[in-house]
């Protein structure tokens, strides 16, 4: 069999040896087949270029089902990051589910999961493309259903948009076949769009990728998935996943399949650049920390789809530079969260804080990537949010630019509201002694944080081996042209220049009367003090901002659901159900003058 | 024994033992259950002896047609004869655990059989005045069967029903006297003969408004649909799944693509009322569904919606849309069935069938639970499932139809495939608020359904599984014979009279 496929069989197989096995081996065939999986994932990545694999099963009326696989740069890559998620997962998973319940459900979903994504990332056909991406929306669904009471509405409104997603991408597909008559992604190859037709084709297969991977207007499933998900599958599908999937299908329809107007351009800046600022100031006003880290996760999509909109090299890559960075603080984050989660009982904002002496490895690794996240150099984030930045100058948009660069800024004051109110601040009386969080959770989150500092400090070495060639699919000599290391930004001088910077400020800090601080205890007159009223939690930071005049209207709208595509279509879905349920009034002779009016229209139109 | 005499068996067994339940649950009960069970089995075996053998004529009494009366087993009556065979079955032993919680098993046995005689007589009867006979005959032990509970609720239901149904059948009657006045014969074979040579009249088209109007009755097309929401949800789950998985389809798809295909021959306009009357159906009872809270009823205004689906399919009239609407029949049987043995699961052991008071039962049930998913998750076109193939095959036709319709193709097509979207949304609504979540207090002592319930169950949802991964092999041998029955009617002629 072709190495393609044990990517994606491999880890079927295992769910399904999970569901046969005794209870106790579950973790340990889940580790080996994620190992085997992104063993075989890391050989296609060095080695699949070009290789592709085909199985035709049933032909019908034209129309093909068939199993064909293909491996390029893009798609070696991607599957090989999605491979390394569902590893740091399933040994994060070890420690964080340990206690759950139905945990051999879990873990046979998420290995499932990584069979699905592997299937969808190498398919070279529409079809198989859909089926894959299909099954990974089910067990999304159900793998949220294994969470807290809440979670089944969760679960609900999750399957309902992505569901919705992908009947758009299914239509997207077929139509695109009609119009073009191949299923075979490699042989569409940069086709123009000339039509009102074809521009529709991509719109909806543009949905089908877009609500996956979270950008506005078909976010809200995130935060609310968030509320009720295990948060180890919040780490893995809609942090991780998720946006490898739906941003690796918006760059291949993109940047393979189709050459884009200068109007879809466009549309693909603005909604990255609507993305970007309104998740963030919905982040910015939350006090949930599962919740506040999904809006960051919508936020964090914008810069992806605006770094492919810019259509130019450096932005593109800058975009899928970021959708890799990403994932992995986004990741690194919600695991620390979900560590959190499971030594505290609570991600309440309010009722945590001083949690860093407890768990150190959790403080330092969500600091890390709570600064990669905000940008702040040598971090990976700052790399790709620079490339984007130079992709929106080098287009002449420079409101994109500054929607990015404010983004940007707001992430960083939301993250030192995160930092504070978790691991700074006081410890609120409410937390007994806290254990730290243990080898299994905290190998994954150390070996992201470690990513998310290499990845920033020799940014120039994926650039140049992984993404350039990525890029250079349509841009052809690309590489050679913006030489990373050396004309625009060099990561590796800036890092060791940062590090001088803070020595010499930490030498300045001691030297200084900085040091010379007395702590005491609070003396009021003698008068007993309630300290956790004097706590200052947190989650006050930003109130203000709510008050402000024009935002004011924008957070109230928002609890009332005015940006959630699925609350609106809830409530305007309802008032068009009554009118029909009117109309059934449970009498019978209205249903008798139903069905006599019926058949008078049928007599009419039939005999004429 | 020559497999044409097999054929007459198909009625005479089911209807020999509807007549010997009654007697003989007098020396003991379970008897009932015995014949029940070993007639069904026969049928079983005899559709699937059948599925090889090709076309088969059995002439009553020897008398040939256009004289005698004839039966004829064709592909297509092949298709539901066998869909029919086994979900009865299945239905059938999970009766004999359900309804326990009934009086009068006997009664139930004897009307059971008498509806499966009569489905089973309308797919094998040669000519139109024993389909109507056959009709008649499933349609009057279904308006006692949906009664079966006589509370209030379903009596009401059922007296709608009757009303509604004895409309629809009026006009089947009315329909098959002037089909006797212009052509002189009730054979199907002879009047497609005749009606091929005097050409489409007006009288023709006013017949198959008539027909449409009537079969639609039986098919609960919308706006012909209103006795179904009702009906379905008040009798005993397993007739609910009988209504739903079987004899929509037998008194009113098979006989609309029976007519309409084979004996008056299908043309534009006909293919312009049935995709009205599927994009109606599909639609609206799509939205019905969801604004339901009644386990049982939001499957039934389901139901309607995945009628449109098969009408719509057959309406587009080019192959992929004929064979996906004859597959999603098949699909639908088999999930619709499932579905309403799993509220029946679930009212077996909780006692309700409100969704608001449900909730958690994953735990509880896990079997039900798993199967019902399974069922939500084909109907509602997940890939591996069945149902995401029927579904894509009618999408497929759908954008095929560009050659005959226009740009109105891409305009249907977006409307299945939102309605696709539709029924992801009822059907994550039913698994959100009885499977998943909290259970609430009352509920805490709920327990798994008994064996032989649960095991039809999951026999069930393999065959949802299966229909998915198998679905070339399902769709070779069960579907494309049905197909080729309904391509050209001049075949159908020469196969039952031997000539044209």
């Amino acid at each position: 069999m072709n190495i393609l496929f044990y990517p994606i069989i491999i880890p079927l197989v295992a769910g399904a040896v999970i569901l046969v096995v005794p209870k106790a081996l579950k973790e340990l065939i889940a580790l080996v087949g994620t190992i085997a999986a992104a063993y075989y994932a890391w050989l296609i990545f060095i080695g699949g270029k070009g290789m592709h694999a085909s199985y035709i099963w049933f032909v019908m009326d034209q129309f093909p089902f068939a199993a064909e696989l293909r491996a390029d740069t893009l798609s070696g890559f991607v599957l090989f990051a999605a491979a390394v998620f569902a590893l740091l997962i399933v040994i994060y998973s070890i420690g964080f589910m340990k206690d759950g319940e139905r945990l051999k459900e879990y873990y046979v979903y998420l290995l499932l999961t990584i069979g699905a994504a592997a299937a969808a990332i190498l398919a070279d056909n529409l079809v198989l493309l859909l089926i894959s991406w299909e099954v990974t929306t089910m067990l999304l669904f159900l793998m949220i259903t294994i969470g807290e009471k809440t979670a089944k509405d969760s679960a609900g409104k999750t399957f309902v948009m992505i569901g919705f997603s992908d009947c758009s991408l299914l239509l997207g597909i077929i139509l695109l076949w009609w119009m073009l008559g191949t299923l075979r992604i490699s042989d569409i190859d940069s086709v123009p769009i000339t039509s009102g037709a074809l521009t529709a084709v991509y719109v909806l297969l543009l949905i089908g990728a877009l609500v996956k991977a979270g950008a506005m207007p078909g976010h809200s499933w995130i935060p609310k998935a968030a509320e009720g998900a295990p948060t180890s599958v919040m780490a893995f599908l809609p942090a991780s996943l998720d946006k490898l999937l739906g941003i690796y299908l918006l760059a291949r329809i993109s940047l393979n399949m189709f050459i884009l107007t200068s109007h879809l351009k466009l549309l693909l800046l603005i909604i990255g650049g609507v993305t970007i600022i309104l998740a963030v100031m919905f982040a910015l006003v939350q006090h949930d920390l599962k919740k506040l880290l999904a809006y960051h996760a919508v936020s964090q999509v914008g810069y992806m789809v605006m770094g492919i909109g810019t259509g130019v090299p450096i932005g593109v890559i800058g975009g899928l530079f970021h959708m890799l960075n990403n994932a992995i603080y986004k990741c690194c984050l919600f695991l620390g969260a979900g560590a959190v989660e499971k030594r505290t009982g609570t991600t309440d904002l309010e009722n945590l804080g001083g949690l860093a002496k407890m768990m150190p490895v959790t403080f330092i690794a969500s600091l890390v990537s709570a600064l990669a996240i905000s940008g702040v150099p040598p971090l990976n984030g700052f790399v790709s949010k620079w490339l984007i930045y130079q992709g929106t100058i080098e287009i002449g948009q420079p409101i994109f630019l500054l929607a990015a660069m404010f983004g940007s800024a707001l992430t960083l004051a939301s993250f030192i509201k995160v930092i504070h109110s978790v691991f700074l601040g006081e410890k609120s009386e409410k937390l007994e002694e806290i254990k730290p969080e243990g080898a299994a959770m905290a190998i994954p989150m150390v070996i992201l944080a470690v990513l998310c500092i290499l990845l920033g400090v020799f940014a120039q070495y994926p650039l140049m081996h992984v993404f350039g060639p990525i890029v250079g699919l349509r841009f052809n000599g690309v590489p050679g042209a913006i030489d990373l290391s050396r004309a625009m930004w060099s990561p590796t001088l800036a890092t060791i220049l940062i590090i001088i910077a803070l020595v010499i400020g930490w030498i300045i800090y001691i030297l200084s009367t900085a040091t010379k601080v007395r702590t005491t205890t609070i003396f009021v007159g003698g008068e007993k003090f309630d300290t956790e009223s004097l706590r200052y939690p947190g989650t006050g930071f930003y109130e203000t901002i709510r008050d402000m005049i024009p935002l004011k209207t924008l957070y109230e709208d928002a609890e009332k659901g005015v940006y959630d595509l699925y609350v609106l279509g809830g409530k305007y879905g309802l008032k068009i159900i009554e009118v029909f349920r009117s109309m059934h009034n449970g009498v019978v002779s209205t249903y008798i003058a139903f069905a006599m009016i019926g058949l008078g229209f049928l007599v009419i139109y039939l005999v004429r | 024994m020559k497999s044409e005499h097999l054929l007459p068996l198909f009625i005479a067994l089911p209807l020999g033992a509807g007549f010997l339940i009654p007697l003989i649950s007098l020396i003991r009960e379970w008897l009932a259950d015995v014949i029940a069970i070993i007639t069904v089995s026969i049928l079983v075996v005899f559709a699937m002896c059948r599925l090889s053998d090709g076309v088969i004529i059995y002439d009553v009494g020897g008398w040939t047609p256009p004289f005698g009366i004839n039966l004829v087993e064709d592909g297509l009556s092949g298709l539901f004869h066998i869909i029919i065979a086994i979900v009865s079955f299945l239905i059938v032993i999970y009766s004999i655990g359900y309804m326990k919680r009934y009086t009068a098993r006997s009664k139930y046995f004897c009307l059971l059989m008498l509806m499966i005689a009569g489905m089973n007589g309308v797919i094998a009867s040669g000519d139109l005045f024993n389909i109507f006979v056959f009709l008649e005959i499933a349609s009057i032990s279904s308006y006692a069967l949906v009664a079966f509970g006589i509370d209030r609720e379903e009596l009401e239901a059922s007296f709608k029903y009757l009303v509604l149904g004895g409309l629809g059948s009026s006009f089947i009657l009315f329909g098959i006297a002037f089909m006797y006045s212009i052509t002189g014969t009730l054979n199907l074979a002879d009047i497609a003969r005749v009606l091929q040579r005097s050409g489409n009249s007006h009288m023709v088209q006013f017949i198959s408004a008539m027909f449409i109007m009537g079969f639609g009755t039986k098919a609960a097309l919308i706006p012909f649909h209103a006795w179904l929401p009702d009906a379905h949800p008040s009798a005993p789950a397993p007739i609910s799944a009988m209504l739903s998985g079987l004899l929509i389809k037998a008194l009113g798809v098979y006989c609309i693509i029976r007519i309409f295909f084979n004996v008056i021959g299908f043309n534009m306009s006909f293919s312009v009322v049935f995709i009205i009357l599927g994009v109606l159906s599909m639609v609206i009872g799509a939205l019905l569904a969801i604004g339901q809270h009644d386990f049982k009823r939001m499957l039934a205004y389901s139901s309607i919606s995945q009628m449109g689906y098969i009408i719509f399919g057959l309406g587009l009239g080019n192959p992929l849309g004929i064979i996906g609407a004859l597959f999603h029949l098949l699909n639908h049987a088999f999930f619709k069935s499932l579905l309403f043995l799993c509220s029946g699961a679930v009212e077996y052991a909780t006692g309700t069938r409100d969704l608001r008071q449900l909730g958690g039962l994953w735990k509880k049930m896990p079997i039900t639970s798993a199967t019902c998913s399974i069922a939500s998750m084909s109907i509602s076109g997940i890939p591996p499932l069945g149902g995401f193939f029927s579904k894509l095959l009618i999408i497929i036709a759908a954008v095929q139809a560009y050659d005959t319709l226009g740009p109105t193709a891409y305009f249907l097509a977006s409307v299945t495939v939102f309605v696709s979207f539709l029924t992801i949304v009822y059907f994550v609504k039913l698994q959100k608020m009885a499977l998943f979540g909290a259970l609430p207090e009352k509920l805490e002592k709920v327990h798994e359904v008994p064996a032989s319930m649960w095991s039809v169950l999951i026999v069930l949802a393999a065959f949802c599984i299966a229909f998915g991964v198998m679905f070339p092999w399902f769709i070779g041998t069960l579907v494309e014979p049905a197909y080729q029955v309904m391509l050209e009617t001049s075949e159908y002629i020469i196969k039952v009279l031997g000539s044209l």
